[in-house]
């Protein structure tokens, strides 16, 4: 009986105008945006290797000179990103792409492209995400708003209902011919997605690629399930036609338009961050102060004392270890106190931001959905902020290293108190510090952050159905 | 008031009128009978001007409706099978908005009551939203809208279709009493009994084609009923 | 007759719970974009005002320093001398009397001051820094350029009352007219309606008054409201020429979305199919358009990456040291605090610090240019693009207006720039003479000031977008005229 139905709903959704009309110009954007996304993708990746390589020889290759100067040469970070951003490229465009890493300073991630792009670049990327997030869902509505108020209205329904149907075939068997036509649709597309992966040479950044394919593909289901169940709901409940549609359009409008905004606005609100010129007025005033308001001169003097103590000498020459590498060293770990507090109070802002977007996905469906794809493309903030740790810890280590080498090397330079104090290194010594190698956040790790996500969209599913089916239950089959 | 000259009305081949001579006078009831598809919404939506016709003329009071459309449209009132109003305005909003838009700004609140009082619409009604109406009480509405805009020529499309027979016979009293008042009247409609009981004439349309015209007082209830199958078959 | 059927409709639509649920939302998405508009603008003036009084705090306790320095100079009569190294608190000359450290150690920071409509549109302007930190020996390009916000919010874009006009007025235009005739056909009170003598024409148009008018009044009134609550500068005639502007556009774009609902009302189908259309219209005219000529604009005039141009100034970096008078030279540089007292050569590595700056400047430079070109074309490109998509025209005609538009940006850019060389200019050259800075030298500092673009300027910028809106909307609005005559009111 379903089948039956279902076979119905098809054939007349596909041999409707609307159907024609949808389903070509969503073909036709996917495949533009997956072909864009694809040539974007590989351009960058092929940027970034050629940058991340060129660094790496620059560090290596910058010239005989003092490790804490090589440590000032410093080197830079640029993130790789994962097969799957092709699909979905998250918040990269508006993260930076590169962090300086020197003695002395933790930098912020710079350049990111949209800072260098027009304005118009705010209405969105067009990417494989956003059309099965954005457009999906309408078409979805398109074809199914009249499911039930159209029927009622030619008055088929009753003859329908009058063949002695359950309502709850009905609307299983609609849903199965919806959701059908609109397979049909982005299949091929899903498909084609797959195979550009699939033929890539590209280097692969993260691990588990065919289970994040297959979560991906679940995740989406779920969401034109959702869809496609209040599609159905309304159409049930509506007196008309295009009461269904304005309704149904102004949720997908909610949804896909106004919610991201708002909760980025309340959340904004909620989990206040600081402005660049705040931020670094800040850290630089603290720093000068002191972490806990002893100004760093008056702790170097304190670690003096303490160790000439240590090593019961009455002169800093007679230390065993360079002291001035040593006494930078110091500097630097009592910098790293006040850099962890100010960038961790931003990065523990950003954090309690994005979980405050995601709770509001209660009130929204794509906003779990879009946290979601991101977090499985490898495209979101959660990666993001490893690649900013990961380049930071290789800061620390890289300034730790060169100093750690320079206090034992320069060892007899300690009594040398004229300007040709300064010991010259080379090649080999810059070699001890390994070429920056980015670690992308496990699965694992991404679906402990995500679990939530794929509950409230679970949640959706289950409520849209329930709507769905309370929705035939209390069907009028008159018009009125 | 109401006459068509060789009015023709064709969509591409088919032809929905061909031909059609009618006169209705000041103080006629003609009715219009016919199987569905016979012409006779055809011939009072050209008469409205809503469709153009292919040739001929369709006149109201002697204007012809394509060369001047809104002056003919001072003399009309049309009330088809279900008199539409809007839903969320009350019997008397509705009248008043109609009695305007006809032109009439001349009337007062009691005006429009004592309108909707003399096609008999329950005193109650008239402030309650159109919405809650049946069907009967709308077609009085309708009637009240002819009766405030002063028509002389009434264009009816089934107005009693759907009617229970206590409705039915309100509504035809009405037209006689309209009728009485020096209009005409153009009534399609299906109930041969109804178009013998109100109407003074009787006209048979066949495929756009006007078959036979019948003076009431000269024929029986069964002898139309009899002359029409004969040109059903 | 118009009053009479408007006044008619809009009874009608006062009785139906539609309308107020729209105004409800008009109302609501106005105010809600207006605060965050405003923390927005705030938020910028706050990073401003923080990062300029930091480094002005930095260059007064300079400044106290050098007084200091120099009434001791004067009670044991010593000379006023330059620092050419670091000395400890109280002993030598201060650091504030060596322009060299007082041009590269502190910045000046130059702010583009928000016009007195910037809440109303953020544009760019969460995204790129309205603050820049201009330092002697640092190149605009590898200045910091963006501002600290969190990628996730810069995903989603703001809430501004740019995004309520161009996005969602149009949805609540459109669900107020998608059904214009069609509702009144499928109710039957067309044909009622028709009876009477009343021209299709007419009726229509005074039906499309009444929601206008109700629109409208709420939208401009609102919007008064939000510039009140808001705005900046509301004292200053161009603040409301500027929200003249805002006006007119903001009529043309919703008059355009009206036109378009009356159009596809002509064509006599259903209300269902009507406001299929109409929601594909919008989604293909706001949505899909923009995006995909911002596709096309960053597929054809790719801008080079940053990586590249870091690449680049790093090589340009290591050329530059290895001609410094190796790597001892390198150290001090960075680390004068390590130069031994009385070490004149100190003097030395400083100067060849700067000239190692010039260096990579120079070198980059042509990079820069190839960036900026791209960007341009880029750009231009949008311009020329605009025209498809009547959300895009109004896009860039409310940045303009509100002052957020990318042109104002690259102005400021070049007064940046300007304003750089001078800064550089005066420290480096009192620096290279060691000429010590005395603390009355410290009020004669370059100063930057803003210049604001003529008005002129802002009108001619405005002039594509408002005149491609103009043309559109006449284009939409002129196509029904003809097809009116055959609308079927009659079913056959």
């Amino acid at each position: 009986m379903i089948r039956i139905i279902a076979r119905k709903e098809f054939t007349e959704i596909v041999r409707d105008g609307r159907f024609m009309w949808t389903a070509a110009l969503m073909v036709l954007l996917l495949l533009t945006a997956m072909l864009a996304g694809w040539q974007r993708h590989s351009s960058y990746m092929a940027t970034q290797a050629a940058a991340q390589g060129a660094t790496n020889t620059q560090w290596l290759k910058q010239g005989d000179k003092n490790p804490h100067t090589a440590a000032h040469y410093g080197n830079y970070a640029f993130k790789p990103l994962g097969p799957l951003a092709f699909f979905d490229n998250g918040v990269t465009n508006y993260t930076g792409t590169t962090v300086f890493m020197e003695a002395h300073k933790q930098n912020f991630a710079i350049a990111s492209p949209a800072a260098d792009t027009s304005a118009i670049g705010r209405f969105g990327e067009l990417n494989g995400a956003m059309i099965l997030q954005v457009l999906m869902p309408l078409l979805v509505i398109f074809l199914g708003f009249t499911a039930f108020a159209g029927e009622r209205e030619s008055g088929t329904i009753r003859q329908v209902m009058s063949m002695g149907i359950s309502r709850l075939s009905l609307l299983w068997g609609k849903a199965l011919g919806l959701g059908s036509a609109v397979l049909m649709v982005v299949l091929p597309c899903v498909i084609i997605g797959a195979v550009f992966i699939a033929m890539t040479d590209l280097p692969m950044v993260g691990e588990g690629l065919a289970t994040r394919i297959a979560l991906l593909t679940v995740a989406y289901l779920a969401y034109a399930g959702i869809f496609l169940f209040l599609t159905l709901a309304v159409s049930a409940w509506s007196r008309s036609p295009r009461t269904a549609l304005m309704v149904l359009v102004g949720f997908w409008a909610f949804t896909a338009f106004i919610m991201p905004k708002t909760a980025a606005e309340i959340s904004k609100a909620v989990y206040p961050s600081p402005p660049y010129g705040s931020f670094m007025a800040d850290m630089k005033a603290h720093r000068a102060r002191g972490f806990d308001g002893t100004p760093p001169w008056a702790e170097l003097g304190k670690f003096q004392g303490q160790m000439m103590r240590e090593y019961r000498v009455s002169d800093v020459k007679d230390l065993p270890f360079y002291w001035t590498a040593v006494r930078m060293q110091r500097l630097e770990e009592l910098d790293q106190r006040v850099f962890d507090q100010h960038f961790g109070a931003v990065t523990a802002a950003y954090a309690g931001q994005r979980r405050f977007q995601d709770r509001l996905g209660l009130l929204a469906p794509t906003l779990p959905l879009r946290s979601i794809s991101m977090g499985l493309a490898g495209t979101d903030l959660i990666q993001q902020q490893k690649f900013q740790d990961d380049a930071e810890s290789f800061r620390e280590a890289m300034v730790e290293k060169m100093n750690g080498y320079l206090s034992r090397a320069a060892v007899s330079l300690n009594g040398v108190s004229s300007a040709s104090n300064y010991l010259v290194a080379n090649e080999d010594v810059f070699a001890i510090v390994p070429p920056f190698r980015y670690q992308p956040p496990a699965l694992a790790t991404t679906l402990a952050e995500h679990w939530m996500n794929f509950a409230v969209l679970a949640f959706w599913l289950v409520a849209a159905i329930l709507l769905a089916l309370l929705g035939v239950k209390g069907m009028a089959l008159e018009r009125d | 008031m109401l006459e068509a000259i060789d009015l023709r009305k064709s969509y591409g081949d088919h032809a929905a009128l061909e031909g059609l001579n009618l006169k209705v006078k000041a103080g006629d009831i003609y009715c219009l009978l016919g199987a569905n598809g016979a012409g006779k919404t055809t011939t009072i939506n050209l008469f409205l001007n809503f469709i153009e016709p292919t040739s001929g003329t369709a006149m109201v009071n002697g204007i012809d409706v394509t060369q001047s459309p809104l002056e003919t449209k001072r003399y009309l009132a049309y009330i088809p099978e279900q008199v539409m109003l809007y839903g969320n305005l009350t019997g008397i909003e509705n009248l008043e908005y109609f009695a305007r838009l006809g032109g009439h700004a001349e009337y007062s609140a009691a005006d429009y009551q004592s309108f909707l009082d003399r096609v008999g619409l329950q005193a109650n009604a008239a402030h309650l939203r159109v919405r809650t109406y049946s069907k009967g009480m709308r077609q009085k509405v309708g009637v009240a809208i002819a009766l405030a805009k002063q028509a002389k020529a009434l264009l009816l499309d089934e107005p009693t279709s759907g009617l229970d027979p206590k409705a039915s016979n309100e509504f035809s009293a009405l037209l006689l009493q309209l009728r009485n008042d020096g209009a005409a009247i153009l009534m399609a409609t299906h109930d041969l009994f109804r178009a013998k009981e109100t109407g003074n004439r009787i006209g048979i349309m066949k495929s756009g084609r006007l078959v036979q015209e019948l003076s009431t007082d000269e024929v029986s209830h069964a002898d139309v009923e009899r002359i029409y199958l004969e040109h059903m078959h | 007759m118009y009053r009479l059927i408007a006044m008619h409709e809009t009874r009608a639509l006062a009785r139906t719970w539609a309308l107020w649920a729209i105004l409800a939302l008009l109302v609501f998405a106005i105010a809600f974009a207006a605060w965050s508009g405003g923390r927005s603008v705030s938020r910028q003036l706050k990073g401003a005002g923080d990062a300029a009084s930091y480094e002005v705090g930095l260059r007064d306790r300079m400044r106290q320093e050098t007084a200091e320095y120099e009434a001791k100079v004067k009670a044991t009569g010593g000379p006023y001398e330059f620092a050419t190294v670091r000395h400890a608190p109280g002993q030598g000359p201060p650091q504030g009397t060596n322009a060299g450290a007082v041009g590269a150690e502190t910045a000046a920071y130059i702010a583009l001051p928000p016009t007195g409509l910037a809440a109303l549109s953020i544009g760019q302007s969460d995204i790129q820094l309205d603050y820049l930190p201009i330092t002697m020996g640092k190149s605009l390009a590898m200045t910091a350029n963006a501002e600290l916000e969190n990628p996730v919010n810069l995903l989603a874009g703001s809430f501004d009352v740019a995004f309520v006009v161009i996005f969602l007025l149009p949805i609540f235009i459109l669900a107020m007219t998608y059904d214009l005739l069609s509702s009144e056909r499928e109710r039957g009170t067309l044909a009622m309606v028709l009876a009477h003598p009343v021209s299709l024409r007419k009726l229509m148009a005074s039906k499309l008054m009444a929601r206008a008018a109700i629109i409208l009044l709420v939208v401009t009134g609102l919007g008064l409201v939000a510039v009140l609550a808001v705005g900046n500068y509301l004292e200053t005639p161009e603040t409301w020429l500027r929200f003249a502007l805002w006006i007119i556009v903001t009529l043309v774009y919703s008059m355009f979305w009206f036109a378009l609902a009356v159009l596809v009302n002509i064509y006599g189908q259903s209300s269902s199919t009507n406001g299929t259309i109409l929601a594909g219209a919008w989604l293909i005219l706001v949505v899909i358009i923009p995006t995909l000529i911002s596709l096309v604009a960053t597929t054809i005039y790719p801008v080079p990456s940053r990586m590249d141009l870091t690449v680049a100034a790093r090589e340009a970096q290591t050329a530059a040291e290895k001609n410094m008078d190796k790597s001892l030279n390198a150290f001090y540089a960075e680390h004068l605090e390590y130069v031994p007292a009385g070490d004149q050569r100190a003097m030395d590595f400083m100067t060849l610090g700067q000239a190692s700056a010039n260096t990579i400047e120079k070198a980059l430079s042509p990079l820069y240019a190839e960036f900026q070109a791209r960007r341009g074309q880029q750009q231009g490109l949008v311009q020329r693009s605009q025209y498809l998509s009547p959300a895009v025209m109004m896009q860039l005609a409310l940045n303009e207006i509100s002052g957020t538009s990318s042109e104002r940006y690259e102005d400021f850019l070049q007064q940046a720039a300007k304003f750089r060389t001078e800064w550089n200019d005066y420290f480096a050259e009192r620096f290279l003479r060691q000429d010590p800075l005395r603390p009355a030298d410290y009020d004669s500092f370059p100063a930057f000031r803003y210049q604001p673009e003529p008005f002129s300027v802002v009108l001619k910028r405005l002039a594509p977008s408002l005149s491609g809106l103009l043309i559109l909307l006449l284009g939409v609005a002129l196509v029904p005229l003809p097809g009116i005559r055959r609308y079927q009111v009659a079913a056959r």
